[in-house]
C-alpha cells in the first residue's frame, strides 16, 4: 500500500497496484492504451524514486526529467506524481485520406500539423478526442509527410471500427511521438532482412521493405505475411509488383483458411516459418502483429539459429 | 589472480553462452515446458542473470531470490533431475565455447552451490 500525490490531492493504493490503475480507480483521467509498457502512452512525471523497468525505453532526457511508464510502476510508499506538459508528448494532426482495403482492413492517412519525425517501421499512439488512445504502426518511407496507417476492424473494437465505419476526412487527432524496435539502423548494412507480418502487422514492414529498397542498405528481402483468410492479404498486388522490380525483393504472402489460389500459399505461419530456408547467422529478421503468435514465431526463428539480439519484434498488444 | 569470471570472459562471456545456452534448454523435452510459456525477451534477461551467477559474477541474488524465482516452478513438479539437466548443459555451454574441464567443474558447482535454495529446500 502507498499514496501518491496527484496535482495536490493524495490517492491511496491498493497492495501491488500501478500508479496507472490506482489513478484510475480513483476517477483520475489518464490516458493509457496497452498496459503492458509497449507504448508509452502512460507517461507520467515523477520526483520519487522509481523501478528500472518503469523507464525501460525512454531516451535519456525523458528520464532525467523524471518520466515514467505509470502502468509499469507500482506505487511505492509515498509518491509524487506530477502530469507531464501534455504539449510535448503530444502533437495535433489531421485525418486527410481514408480507404477500405478489404473487408476487414481501412488504410488512413493522417497529416501531423506541428513537427514530427519518425524512421519506418515505427509507431504511434493516437488519441481520439474523447480520450480513448491506441498504437498503430506507421506503413511509410521515413520522411513522408503523410502517415499512412493500415487499421483491422476487430469485434467490438472501439478505435478499429471508428476508423473503419465513419467518415474521417478532416477529424482532428493528437498523435505521439513514434516508437518500436522494428527500423533499420546502419548496424544491418550487409546483412538479409527476413520480415514477418500477420495480418496489419503488415503495416510496419511495409514501411521498411520501401526504406530498404530505396536506401539499399540490406542484401536480400524476405517478407512473408500472414493472414487468416485470402481477403486479409491486402495489398498483394502492390507487393508482387515490388517483388518483379526488385531482384532483392521476395514476397510470401500466406494464408490459413478457404481454398487454394494460384500464387499464394495456403497454410500455418508458424510451420511455414519453421521450414523456411535462409541464411540465420546474417539475417536481421523483424516480426510484427498478433501477440500469441508473434511470440511463438520469435522461439521458431531463433531455434533456427538466428541470435536473440537480431530478432525484433512489435506485438500489437491490447488490455483486453 | 582473476576472478573465475574474468577467467571466463566476463560479461562477454555471458552474452556468447546466452543463446547456446537458452537454445538447448528450449530444445530439451526434459525441462523445456517449464520455459516455452515466458516472452523470449524476458526470458534472455533472467538467463543472462542465470550465467553471471553461475560464473560467479557480480550477482544481485540472494539465496532468497533464488528461492522466491523458482517457487512457481517447484510447485509445478521442479526436482533434483531437472536441476541436473541444467548443469548438464550449462557444461555443454561452456564446452561449445572451448572452456576446459577445470572452469566448467568451477561453474557447476557454484550452480550446485544453490541447489537446495532453488528446490526450496533451504532458505
Ligand atoms: C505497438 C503497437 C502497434 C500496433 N499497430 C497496429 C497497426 O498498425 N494496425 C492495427 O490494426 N492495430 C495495431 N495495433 C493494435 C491497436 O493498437 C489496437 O489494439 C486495435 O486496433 C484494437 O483497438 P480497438 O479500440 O478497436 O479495440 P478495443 O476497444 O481495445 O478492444 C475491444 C475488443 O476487441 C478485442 N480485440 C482487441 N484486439 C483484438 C485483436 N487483435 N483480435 C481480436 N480481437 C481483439 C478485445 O478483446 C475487446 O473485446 C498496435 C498495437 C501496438 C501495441
Ligand atoms: C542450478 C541452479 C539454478 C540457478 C543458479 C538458477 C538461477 C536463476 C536466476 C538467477 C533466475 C532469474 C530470476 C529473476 O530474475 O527473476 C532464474 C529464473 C528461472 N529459472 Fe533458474 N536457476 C537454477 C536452476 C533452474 C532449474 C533446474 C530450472 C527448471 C528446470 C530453472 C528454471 C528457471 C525459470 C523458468 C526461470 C524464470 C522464472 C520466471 O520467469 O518465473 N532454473 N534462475
Ligand atoms: S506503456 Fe503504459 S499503457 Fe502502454
Amino acid at each position: 500500500m502507498g499514496t501518491i500525490t496527484f496535482e495536490g490531492k493524495e490517492f491511496v493504493s491498493k497492495e501491488g497496484e500501478t500508479v496507472l490503475d490506482c489513478l484510475l480507480r480513483l476517477g483520475v483521467s489518464v490516458t493509457n492504451s496497452c498496459k503492458s509498457g509497449v507504448c508509452h502512452s502512460c507517461i507520467l512525471k515523477t520526483t520519487s524514486e522509481i523501478e528500472g523497468k518503469s523507464q525501460k525505453g525512454l531516451s535519456d532526457s525523458k528520464k532525467k526529467a523524471g518520466l515514467f511508464l505509470s502502468c509499469q510502476q507500482q506505487v511505492a510508499d509515498r509518491m509524487e506524481v506530477f502530469s507531464p506538459d501534455a504539449n510535448t508528448l503530444f502533437i495535433d494532426a489531421i485525418i486527410v485520406d481514408q480507404k477500405r482495403v478489404s473487408d476487414s482492413v481501412v488504410v488512413v492517412k493522417v497529416r501531423p500539423l506541428q513537427d514530427f519525425s519518425f524512421t519506418a517501421g515505427q509507431f504511434i499512439n493516437i488519441v481520439r478526442g474523447d480520450g480513448h488512445c491506441r498504437s498503430y504502426s506507421i506503413a511509410g518511407r521515413t520522411g513522408d509527410s503523410e502517415l499512412e496507417l493500415h487499421i483491422r476492424k476487430v469485434p467490438n473494437g472501439i478505435l478499429s471500427n471508428w476508423f473503419y465505419d465513419e467518415q474521417l476526412i478532416n477529424e482532428k487527432i493528437k498523435i505521439s511521438e513514434a516508437n518500436g524496435e522494428c527500423s533499420l539502423t546502419t548496424e544491418m548494412k550487409g546483412k538479409n532482412l527476413l520480415l514477418i507480418g500477420v495480418g496489419t502487422g503488415l503495416a510496419p514492414l511495409y514501411g521498411v521493405v520501401q526504406d530498404a529498397l530505396e536506401s539499399s542498405i540490406v542484401e536480400k528481402i524476405n517478407l512473408i505475411h500472414g493472414s487468416f483468410t485470402f481477403d486479409g492479404l491486402y495489398y498483394c498486388e502492390r507487393l508482387k509488383e515490388l517483388e518483379q522490380k526488385n531482384h532483392s525483393f521476395d514476397y510470401y504472402p500466406l494464408f490459413l483458411k478457404g481454398d487454394e489460389r494460384e500464387g499464394f500459399i495456403k497454410g500455418d505461419i508458424v510451420e511455414f516459418v519453421k521450414k523456411f530456408n535462409f541464411e540465420a547467422s546474417n539475417t536481421i529478421v523483424m516480426i510484427c502483429g498478433d501477440p500469441v503468435i508473434v511470440k511463438s514465431l520469435k522461439q521458431t526463428i531463433f531455434l533456427a539459429g538466428v541470435p536473440s539480439r537480431s530478432i525484433l519484434s512489435d506485438p500489437f498488444v491490447s488490455k483486453y | 589472480m582473476s576472478t573465475l569470471f574474468e577467467q571466463l570472459g566476463g560479461e562477454g562471456a555471458v552474452d556468447a553462452a546466452v543463446d547456446i545456452f537458452y537454445r538447448k534448454v528450449l530444445q530439451d523435452d526434459r525441462i523445456k515446458d517449464f520455459f516455452t510459456d515466458v516472452d523470449m525477451d524476458e526470458q534472455i534477461n533472467k538467463q543472462k542473470a542465470f550465467l553471471t551467477f553461475a560464473f560467479g559474477g557480480p550477482n544481485k541474488y540472494s539465496g532468497l531470490n533464488m528461492k522466491d524465482a523458482h517457487a512457481r516452478l517447484v510447485d509445478k513438479g521442479m526436482n533434483d533431475s531437472h536441476v541436473d539437466v541444467v548443469i548438464e548443459l550449462l557444461g555443454g555451454t561452456l564446452k561449445e565455447l572451448g572452456v576446459g574441464d577445470n572452469l566448467i567443474g568451477e561453474v557447476a558447482a557454484i550452480a550446485e552451490s544453490v541447489r537446495g535454495q532453488v528446490l526450496g529446500k533451504e532458505g
